[in-house]
Protein backbone atom coordinates (compact mmCIF):
# COMPACT_ATOMS: atom_id res chain seq x y z
CA UNK A 1 0.00 0.00 0.00
CA UNK A 2 1.26 3.63 -1.12
CA UNK A 3 2.15 5.22 1.68
CA UNK A 4 -0.68 8.97 2.50
CA UNK A 5 0.47 11.30 4.30
CA UNK A 6 -3.07 13.42 4.37
CA UNK A 7 -6.24 12.42 4.19
CA UNK A 8 -8.89 14.75 2.70
CA UNK A 9 -12.89 13.90 2.73
CA UNK A 10 -15.37 15.66 -0.14
CA UNK A 11 -17.98 16.40 1.06
CA UNK A 12 -21.05 18.25 -0.20
CA UNK A 13 -20.07 22.05 1.41
CA UNK A 14 -16.57 21.54 0.57
CA UNK A 15 -13.17 19.24 1.64
CA UNK A 16 -12.46 18.40 5.04
CA UNK A 17 -8.98 18.09 5.93
CA UNK A 18 -8.61 14.78 8.23
CA UNK A 19 -5.27 14.50 8.58
CA UNK A 20 -2.42 16.09 7.25
CA UNK A 21 1.59 15.34 7.79
CA UNK A 22 3.08 17.41 4.62
CA UNK A 23 4.01 20.14 7.09
CA UNK A 24 6.23 17.61 10.25
CA UNK A 25 9.41 17.37 10.51
CA UNK A 26 9.48 14.33 12.51
CA UNK A 27 12.63 12.31 11.62
CA UNK A 28 14.14 9.14 12.94
CA UNK A 29 17.26 11.19 14.26
CA UNK A 30 14.75 13.77 16.23
CA UNK A 31 12.59 10.90 17.60
CA UNK A 32 13.57 8.94 20.78
CA UNK A 33 15.15 5.48 20.01
CA UNK A 34 13.00 2.94 19.31
CA UNK A 35 9.73 5.49 19.04
CA UNK A 36 7.67 4.43 15.92
CA UNK A 37 6.10 7.84 13.77
CA UNK A 38 5.11 8.45 10.41
CA UNK A 39 7.23 11.18 8.85
CA UNK A 40 5.82 14.14 6.42
CA UNK A 41 5.87 11.20 3.28
CA UNK A 42 3.36 9.19 5.29
CA UNK A 43 6.64 7.09 5.46
CA UNK A 44 6.89 4.94 9.37
CA UNK A 45 9.73 5.71 10.90
CA UNK A 46 11.63 4.30 14.42
CA UNK A 47 13.23 7.04 16.16
CA UNK A 48 17.53 6.98 16.66
CA UNK A 49 18.08 9.54 19.28
CA UNK A 50 19.58 8.39 22.48
CA UNK A 51 18.25 10.59 24.57
CA UNK A 52 16.18 13.88 24.32
CA UNK A 53 19.12 15.63 22.79
CA UNK A 54 21.98 17.64 24.54
CA UNK A 55 24.62 15.66 27.18
CA UNK A 56 24.45 12.30 27.66
CA UNK A 57 26.34 11.01 31.26
CA UNK A 58 28.12 8.50 30.43
CA UNK A 59 27.42 5.00 33.04
CA UNK A 60 29.83 4.56 35.24
CA UNK A 61 32.35 2.11 36.01
CA UNK A 62 32.75 0.16 39.63
CA UNK A 63 36.14 -0.37 40.87
CA UNK A 64 36.61 -3.20 42.65
CA UNK A 65 39.13 -2.77 45.38
CA UNK A 66 39.50 -6.41 45.92
CA UNK A 67 40.90 -6.15 42.06
CA UNK A 68 42.46 -3.51 42.50
CA UNK A 69 44.46 -4.74 45.59
CA UNK A 70 45.34 -8.27 43.21
CA UNK A 71 46.42 -5.99 40.25
CA UNK A 72 48.51 -3.10 41.83
CA UNK A 73 50.15 -4.51 45.19
CA UNK A 74 54.22 -4.65 44.24
CA UNK A 75 55.29 -8.26 44.01
CA UNK A 76 58.46 -8.17 46.17
CA UNK A 77 56.16 -6.98 49.29
CA UNK A 78 55.88 -9.15 51.72
CA UNK A 79 52.19 -11.51 51.67
CA UNK A 80 49.53 -10.55 54.69
CA UNK A 81 48.66 -13.51 56.65
CA UNK A 82 45.27 -13.67 57.37
CA UNK A 83 44.33 -12.19 60.82
CA UNK A 84 41.41 -14.13 63.08
CA UNK A 85 38.84 -11.77 64.69
CA UNK A 86 41.05 -10.64 67.26
CA UNK A 87 43.70 -9.83 65.15
CA UNK A 88 45.14 -6.60 63.36
CA UNK A 89 48.57 -7.20 60.63
CA UNK A 90 50.23 -4.32 59.26
CA UNK A 91 52.99 -4.42 57.13
CA UNK A 92 56.09 -1.71 57.51
CA UNK A 93 58.84 -0.37 55.47
CA UNK A 94 61.75 -0.13 57.31
CA UNK A 95 63.25 3.38 56.20
CA UNK A 96 66.81 2.70 54.69
CA UNK A 97 68.89 0.80 56.82
CA UNK A 98 67.80 2.44 60.08
CA UNK A 99 65.69 0.64 62.78
CA UNK A 100 62.04 0.76 62.67
CA UNK A 101 59.78 3.39 64.33
CA UNK A 102 56.30 2.65 64.91
CA UNK A 103 54.06 4.28 67.65
CA UNK A 104 50.59 3.43 67.87
CA UNK A 105 47.75 3.92 70.56
CA UNK A 106 45.60 0.80 71.16
CA UNK A 107 42.71 0.99 73.39
CA UNK A 108 41.45 -2.33 74.82
CA UNK A 109 39.75 -4.60 77.55
CA UNK A 110 41.47 -7.08 79.20
CA UNK A 111 44.91 -8.10 77.53
CA UNK A 112 46.39 -7.29 74.40
CA UNK A 113 49.23 -8.34 72.95
CA UNK A 114 51.95 -5.87 69.94
CA UNK A 115 54.62 -8.14 67.82
CA UNK A 116 56.99 -7.52 65.58
CA UNK A 117 58.47 -10.04 63.23
CA UNK A 118 58.40 -12.01 60.00
CA UNK A 119 56.90 -15.01 57.91
CA UNK A 120 57.41 -18.75 58.19
CA UNK A 121 55.92 -19.59 55.00
CA UNK A 122 52.35 -17.96 55.27
CA UNK A 123 52.82 -17.98 59.10
CA UNK A 124 53.66 -14.75 61.35
CA UNK A 125 56.46 -15.52 63.63
CA UNK A 126 57.06 -12.84 66.12
CA UNK A 127 60.53 -11.82 66.70
CA UNK A 128 59.48 -9.31 69.92
CA UNK A 129 56.38 -8.86 71.72
CA UNK A 130 54.97 -6.31 73.69
CA UNK A 131 52.38 -5.65 76.34
CA UNK A 132 50.95 -2.07 75.98
CA UNK A 133 48.58 0.30 77.69
CA UNK A 134 45.72 0.27 76.66
CA UNK A 135 44.72 4.09 75.52
CA UNK A 136 48.01 5.13 75.45
CA UNK A 137 50.12 6.39 72.84
CA UNK A 138 53.36 4.30 73.44
CA UNK A 139 56.59 4.03 70.39
CA UNK A 140 58.01 0.73 69.91
CA UNK A 141 61.68 0.32 68.52
CA UNK A 142 62.11 -2.41 65.88
CA UNK A 143 65.54 -3.43 65.84
CA UNK A 144 66.65 -3.43 62.04
CA UNK A 145 69.98 -5.65 62.43
CA UNK A 146 67.20 -8.63 63.15
CA UNK A 147 65.38 -8.82 59.71
CA UNK A 148 66.85 -10.19 56.40
CA UNK A 149 64.47 -7.93 53.91
CA UNK A 150 62.94 -4.11 54.07
CA UNK A 151 59.88 -5.02 55.32
CA UNK A 152 58.38 -6.02 59.14
CA UNK A 153 55.22 -7.56 59.69
CA UNK A 154 53.18 -6.47 63.25
CA UNK A 155 50.54 -8.34 64.57
CA UNK A 156 48.18 -6.65 67.38
CA UNK A 157 46.07 -9.24 69.11
CA UNK A 158 43.31 -9.05 71.82
CA UNK A 159 39.63 -7.25 72.83
CA UNK A 160 40.51 -3.80 70.83
CA UNK A 161 37.91 -1.36 70.79
CA UNK A 162 40.15 1.00 68.74
CA UNK A 163 43.58 1.88 67.46
CA UNK A 164 45.25 4.91 66.43
CA UNK A 165 48.36 5.63 64.55
CA UNK A 166 48.35 9.12 64.06
CA UNK A 167 51.27 11.22 64.61
CA UNK A 168 50.98 13.06 68.40
CA UNK A 169 52.78 16.11 67.14
CA UNK A 170 54.17 18.53 64.00
CA UNK A 171 57.40 16.84 62.63
CA UNK A 172 57.36 13.39 64.73
CA UNK A 173 58.17 10.51 62.71
CA UNK A 174 55.43 8.15 61.73
CA UNK A 175 55.44 4.16 61.27
CA UNK A 176 56.02 3.13 56.99
CA UNK A 177 52.53 1.36 57.19
CA UNK A 178 51.92 -0.32 53.65
CA UNK A 179 49.59 -2.46 54.19
CA UNK A 180 46.99 -3.34 56.84
CA UNK A 181 44.25 -6.04 57.10
CA UNK A 182 41.83 -6.41 59.98
CA UNK A 183 39.87 -9.03 61.45
CA UNK A 184 38.54 -7.01 64.46
CA UNK A 185 35.21 -5.25 65.10
CA UNK A 186 36.82 -1.93 66.06
CA UNK A 187 34.67 0.85 67.17
CA UNK A 188 37.61 3.66 65.87
CA UNK A 189 40.14 3.14 64.03
CA UNK A 190 42.74 6.67 62.91
CA UNK A 191 45.39 6.63 60.14
CA UNK A 192 44.58 10.01 59.70
CA UNK A 193 42.40 13.40 60.50
CA UNK A 194 42.43 15.52 57.55
CA UNK A 195 45.41 17.52 58.76
CA UNK A 196 47.96 16.41 55.86
CA UNK A 197 50.94 19.27 57.47
CA UNK A 198 51.05 17.16 60.52
CA UNK A 199 48.81 14.25 60.94
CA UNK A 200 49.00 12.04 57.79
CA UNK A 201 49.83 8.67 57.59
CA UNK A 202 51.27 9.01 53.53
CA UNK A 203 52.78 5.72 53.03
CA UNK A 204 49.58 3.85 53.37
CA UNK A 205 48.16 2.11 50.27
CA UNK A 206 45.82 -0.53 51.30
CA UNK A 207 43.14 -1.28 54.02
CA UNK A 208 41.35 -4.57 54.40
CA UNK A 209 38.41 -5.84 56.59
CA UNK A 210 38.03 -9.42 56.36
CA UNK A 211 35.75 -11.74 58.14
CA UNK A 212 34.03 -10.09 61.31
CA UNK A 213 36.73 -6.83 60.69
CA UNK A 214 35.09 -3.54 60.07
CA UNK A 215 34.63 -0.24 62.34
CA UNK A 216 31.55 1.23 64.29
CA UNK A 217 31.89 4.75 63.58
CA UNK A 218 34.35 7.29 62.67
CA UNK A 219 34.69 10.28 60.32
CA UNK A 220 38.50 10.81 59.00
CA UNK A 221 39.22 7.27 59.21
CA UNK A 222 41.01 7.81 56.07
CA UNK A 223 41.74 11.35 55.92
CA UNK A 224 45.08 12.92 54.20
CA UNK A 225 46.26 8.99 53.60
CA UNK A 226 47.48 10.55 50.21
CA UNK A 227 48.56 7.38 48.64
CA UNK A 228 45.93 5.15 49.81
CA UNK A 229 45.09 3.32 46.70
CA UNK A 230 41.64 0.88 48.10
CA UNK A 231 39.82 -0.59 51.23
CA UNK A 232 38.16 -3.24 51.41
CA UNK A 233 35.10 -4.93 53.39
CA UNK A 234 33.74 -8.19 53.54
CA UNK A 235 31.01 -6.83 56.50
CA UNK A 236 28.38 -4.66 55.74
CA UNK A 237 29.20 -1.62 58.27
CA UNK A 238 26.40 0.74 59.44
CA UNK A 239 28.80 4.26 60.01
CA UNK A 240 26.49 6.15 61.20
CA UNK A 241 29.20 9.20 60.28
CA UNK A 242 31.32 9.96 57.29
CA UNK A 243 32.24 13.26 57.89
CA UNK A 244 36.22 14.20 56.25
CA UNK A 245 36.51 10.31 56.26
CA UNK A 246 38.32 10.89 52.67
CA UNK A 247 39.27 14.43 53.30
CA UNK A 248 42.17 14.86 51.06
CA UNK A 249 42.37 11.51 50.40
CA UNK A 250 43.23 12.13 46.87
CA UNK A 251 44.43 8.83 45.23
CA UNK A 252 42.02 6.91 46.07
CA UNK A 253 40.72 4.43 43.42
CA UNK A 254 38.55 1.86 44.83
CA UNK A 255 36.01 1.67 48.21
CA UNK A 256 34.21 -1.47 49.09
CA UNK A 257 30.46 -0.84 48.81
CA UNK A 258 29.89 -2.29 52.36
CA UNK A 259 31.25 1.10 53.72
CA UNK A 260 28.42 2.38 52.67
CA UNK A 261 24.83 0.59 54.08
CA UNK A 262 23.70 3.36 56.66
CA UNK A 263 20.84 4.63 55.54
CA UNK A 264 20.90 8.23 57.57
CA UNK A 265 24.70 8.56 57.89
CA UNK A 266 26.31 12.32 57.88
CA UNK A 267 28.21 12.44 54.94
CA UNK A 268 30.18 15.85 55.09
CA UNK A 269 33.39 17.01 53.43
CA UNK A 270 34.28 13.97 51.10
CA UNK A 271 36.76 17.09 49.53
CA UNK A 272 39.73 15.64 47.27
CA UNK A 273 37.99 12.22 46.90
CA UNK A 274 38.44 11.61 43.38
CA UNK A 275 35.68 11.08 41.08
CA UNK A 276 33.98 9.45 44.16
CA UNK A 277 30.49 9.32 43.07
CA UNK A 278 31.05 6.56 39.95
CA UNK A 279 32.50 4.08 41.58
CA UNK A 280 30.28 3.53 44.30
CA UNK A 281 27.83 1.39 43.84
CA UNK A 282 26.00 1.28 46.82
CA UNK A 283 23.77 3.93 48.01
CA UNK A 284 24.48 6.68 50.50
CA UNK A 285 21.91 8.51 52.25
CA UNK A 286 23.45 12.33 53.69
CA UNK A 287 21.63 14.41 56.48
CA UNK A 288 24.13 16.86 55.94
CA UNK A 289 25.79 17.43 51.95
CA UNK A 290 27.19 20.72 52.64
CA UNK A 291 31.19 21.15 51.07
CA UNK A 292 30.88 16.89 50.03
CA UNK A 293 32.42 17.92 46.89
CA UNK A 294 34.53 20.56 47.45
CA UNK A 295 37.47 20.98 45.65
CA UNK A 296 36.93 17.75 44.54
CA UNK A 297 38.35 15.89 40.91
CA UNK A 298 34.43 14.53 40.83
CA UNK A 299 32.82 14.68 37.37
CA UNK A 300 29.40 13.03 37.54
CA UNK A 301 27.22 12.90 40.36
CA UNK A 302 24.44 10.45 40.26
CA UNK A 303 21.27 11.33 42.51
CA UNK A 304 20.07 7.65 42.05
CA UNK A 305 23.49 7.01 44.48
CA UNK A 306 24.01 9.75 46.30
CA UNK A 307 20.60 10.23 48.31
CA UNK A 308 20.07 14.12 49.51
CA UNK A 309 16.38 13.62 49.80
CA UNK A 310 16.71 14.42 53.81
CA UNK A 311 19.76 16.83 53.39
CA UNK A 312 18.93 20.33 54.17
CA UNK A 313 22.29 21.83 54.14
CA UNK A 314 23.97 21.75 50.47
CA UNK A 315 26.41 24.95 50.26
CA UNK A 316 29.27 24.78 48.96
CA UNK A 317 28.52 21.23 47.79
CA UNK A 318 30.29 21.25 44.22
CA UNK A 319 32.17 24.62 45.39
CA UNK A 320 35.30 24.20 43.39
CA UNK A 321 34.67 21.27 41.23
CA UNK A 322 35.90 21.74 38.10
CA UNK A 323 35.72 18.63 36.70
CA UNK A 324 32.30 18.23 37.37
CA UNK A 325 30.06 17.80 34.30
CA UNK A 326 26.96 16.09 34.74
CA UNK A 327 24.54 16.41 38.08
CA UNK A 328 21.17 13.84 37.67
CA UNK A 329 18.12 13.65 40.01
CA UNK A 330 19.93 16.44 42.92
CA UNK A 331 17.05 15.83 45.19
CA UNK A 332 16.25 19.14 47.00
CA UNK A 333 13.20 18.34 48.57
CA UNK A 334 14.38 19.35 52.10
CA UNK A 335 16.85 22.11 51.15
CA UNK A 336 17.69 25.52 52.90
CA UNK A 337 21.06 26.54 51.97
CA UNK A 338 22.30 26.00 48.81
CA UNK A 339 24.87 29.11 49.05
CA UNK A 340 28.15 28.96 46.80
CA UNK A 341 26.82 25.64 45.62
CA UNK A 342 28.37 25.87 41.95
CA UNK A 343 31.06 28.08 42.24
CA UNK A 344 33.30 27.60 39.63
CA UNK A 345 31.40 24.81 38.05
CA UNK A 346 32.59 26.25 34.32
CA UNK A 347 32.01 22.22 32.82
CA UNK A 348 28.74 21.92 33.95
CA UNK A 349 26.92 20.54 31.02
CA UNK A 350 23.49 18.76 32.69
CA UNK A 351 21.61 19.16 35.64
CA UNK A 352 18.50 17.87 36.92
CA UNK A 353 16.61 18.05 40.20
CA UNK A 354 14.47 15.73 42.63
CA UNK A 355 11.91 15.99 44.77
CA UNK A 356 7.97 16.91 44.49
CA UNK A 357 8.38 20.22 46.43
CA UNK A 358 11.39 22.08 48.07
CA UNK A 359 10.99 25.13 50.61
CA UNK A 360 12.25 27.20 48.26
CA UNK A 361 13.28 30.67 50.01
CA UNK A 362 16.72 30.57 48.38
CA UNK A 363 19.09 31.08 44.83
CA UNK A 364 21.02 28.44 43.60
CA UNK A 365 24.01 30.44 41.45
CA UNK A 366 24.00 28.53 38.19
CA UNK A 367 25.48 31.23 35.90
CA UNK A 368 28.94 30.70 33.87
CA UNK A 369 28.16 27.07 33.50
CA UNK A 370 27.96 25.50 30.37
CA UNK A 371 24.45 24.45 30.04
CA UNK A 372 22.92 24.58 26.49
CA UNK A 373 19.29 24.95 25.80
CA UNK A 374 18.34 21.34 25.79
CA UNK A 375 20.08 21.16 29.24
CA UNK A 376 18.34 24.16 30.48
CA UNK A 377 14.91 22.75 29.32
CA UNK A 378 15.65 19.72 31.32
CA UNK A 379 16.60 21.65 34.58
CA UNK A 380 13.66 23.35 33.89
CA UNK A 381 11.24 20.35 33.64
CA UNK A 382 13.13 18.37 36.68
CA UNK A 383 12.51 21.44 39.26
CA UNK A 384 10.67 20.78 42.00
CA UNK A 385 7.55 23.21 42.92
CA UNK A 386 8.86 25.62 45.50
CA UNK A 387 6.31 26.15 48.35
CA UNK A 388 8.36 29.81 48.70
CA UNK A 389 9.50 31.44 45.90
CA UNK A 390 12.89 30.40 44.55
CA UNK A 391 15.20 31.91 42.25
CA UNK A 392 17.48 30.17 40.07
CA UNK A 393 20.40 32.30 37.97
CA UNK A 394 21.66 31.25 34.55
CA UNK A 395 23.67 33.74 33.40
CA UNK A 396 26.04 33.02 30.59
CA UNK A 397 25.03 29.80 30.21
CA UNK A 398 25.44 29.23 26.41
CA UNK A 399 21.19 28.05 25.88
CA UNK A 400 20.04 30.67 28.58
CA UNK A 401 19.34 32.92 25.84
CA UNK A 402 17.54 30.91 23.29
CA UNK A 403 14.80 30.06 26.26
CA UNK A 404 11.39 30.88 24.96
CA UNK A 405 8.56 32.55 26.85
CA UNK A 406 6.79 29.15 26.89
CA UNK A 407 9.86 27.59 28.29
CA UNK A 408 10.67 29.19 31.03
CA UNK A 409 6.89 30.00 32.06
CA UNK A 410 7.03 26.02 33.15
CA UNK A 411 9.87 27.66 35.65
CA UNK A 412 7.62 30.26 36.65
CA UNK A 413 4.58 28.06 37.39
CA UNK A 414 6.36 26.19 39.64
CA UNK A 415 7.56 29.60 42.04
CA UNK A 416 11.16 29.86 40.18
CA UNK A 417 12.17 33.05 39.24
CA UNK A 418 14.70 32.64 36.46
CA UNK A 419 17.07 35.36 36.49
CA UNK A 420 19.38 35.27 33.09
CA UNK B 1 14.39 49.13 34.86
CA UNK B 2 11.23 47.88 33.13
CA UNK B 3 8.60 45.14 34.08
CA UNK B 4 6.36 43.61 31.70
CA UNK B 5 4.32 41.24 33.08
CA UNK B 6 6.17 38.75 35.06
CA UNK B 7 9.35 40.19 33.91
CA UNK B 8 11.99 42.55 34.64
CA UNK B 9 14.37 43.68 31.99
CA UNK B 10 17.53 45.73 33.55
CA UNK B 11 18.12 49.25 31.66
CA UNK B 12 21.51 49.37 29.62
CA UNK B 13 24.30 49.24 31.46
CA UNK B 14 22.62 48.23 34.60
CA UNK B 15 21.84 44.62 36.46
CA UNK B 16 19.42 42.99 38.60
CA UNK B 17 19.75 41.50 41.66
CA UNK B 18 18.35 40.11 44.44
CA UNK B 19 21.37 40.25 46.85
CA UNK B 20 21.95 36.28 45.78
CA UNK B 21 21.61 36.27 42.03
CA UNK B 22 22.32 38.84 39.65
CA UNK B 23 21.15 39.01 35.78
CA UNK B 24 19.81 41.33 32.95
CA UNK B 25 16.13 39.91 32.56
CA UNK B 26 14.33 38.41 35.31
CA UNK B 27 11.10 35.98 34.82
CA UNK B 28 9.72 36.14 38.38
CA UNK B 29 7.92 33.21 39.74
CA UNK B 30 4.34 32.87 40.48
CA UNK B 31 4.68 33.79 43.72
CA UNK B 32 7.93 36.22 43.87
CA UNK B 33 7.91 39.98 45.00
CA UNK B 34 9.28 41.81 42.46
CA UNK B 35 10.34 44.30 45.16
CA UNK B 36 12.79 42.16 45.98
CA UNK B 37 14.85 43.03 43.02
CA UNK B 38 16.43 46.26 42.57
CA UNK B 39 18.73 47.85 39.64
CA UNK B 40 22.40 48.67 39.82
CA UNK B 41 25.00 48.93 37.52
CA UNK B 42 27.23 46.69 36.26
CA UNK B 43 30.40 48.03 37.73
CA UNK B 44 28.33 47.49 41.36
CA UNK B 45 26.98 44.29 40.20
CA UNK B 46 30.34 43.20 39.86
CA UNK B 47 31.85 44.52 42.98
CA UNK B 48 29.28 42.79 45.02
CA UNK B 49 29.97 39.46 43.07
CA UNK B 50 33.55 39.46 43.99
CA UNK B 51 32.59 40.43 47.53
CA UNK B 52 30.44 37.72 47.59
CA UNK B 53 33.41 35.17 46.35
CA UNK B 54 36.03 36.30 48.96
CA UNK B 55 32.65 36.01 51.97
CA UNK B 56 32.37 32.47 50.43
CA UNK B 57 35.93 31.65 50.81
CA UNK B 58 36.72 33.31 54.34
CA UNK B 59 33.64 31.15 55.86
CA UNK B 60 34.80 27.90 53.74
CA UNK B 61 38.48 28.31 55.69
CA UNK B 62 36.64 29.11 59.09
CA UNK B 63 34.28 25.98 58.49
CA UNK B 64 37.84 24.22 57.52
CA UNK B 65 39.49 25.16 60.44
CA UNK B 66 36.67 24.36 62.77
CA UNK B 67 35.94 20.93 61.51
CA UNK B 68 40.26 20.11 61.68
CA UNK B 69 40.29 21.62 65.24
CA UNK B 70 36.84 19.56 66.24
CA UNK B 71 38.56 15.95 64.87
CA UNK B 72 42.25 16.82 67.06
CA UNK B 73 41.90 13.44 69.54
Amino acid sequence: MANANKVVINRPDGEEVIIDLTGDSVAPETLGKGVTAHDKTGAPIVGTMESGGGFTPPDSEYLDPNEVYRTTRPSDWLPMPTPGDDEIYLLCDFEHQLNGYFAVKITFSGTCQISFGGLDGSTFVAKSTYSPQSGVRQVYTVNRADYIGKQYLVRIKGNVTAVDFRRAKDREQYPLIRDAVIGIYLNQINFGNGDYSTREMPPLRYIRFVGNGGIQQNGQAFASCQKLLSISCERALSLPNYTQMFLNAAGLLAVADNIFQNTNAIATNWTFYASFAPQINAKIKSNNAAYCFYNSKIAFFDGEKFDTSTASALNNMFHNAGSLCSVENLNISKMTNCSNMFVACYGLQYITFAGETTPGGYTIDLQYATLGHDALVNMIASLPTATNAATITITNNPGASELTAAEIAVATAKNWTITI
Amino acid sequence: MKQIDNVLIADEGMTLTNGEGFGKTVYLASGADASEWEEITDAEAAERKRDMEVAADETEAKARAYEILMGEG
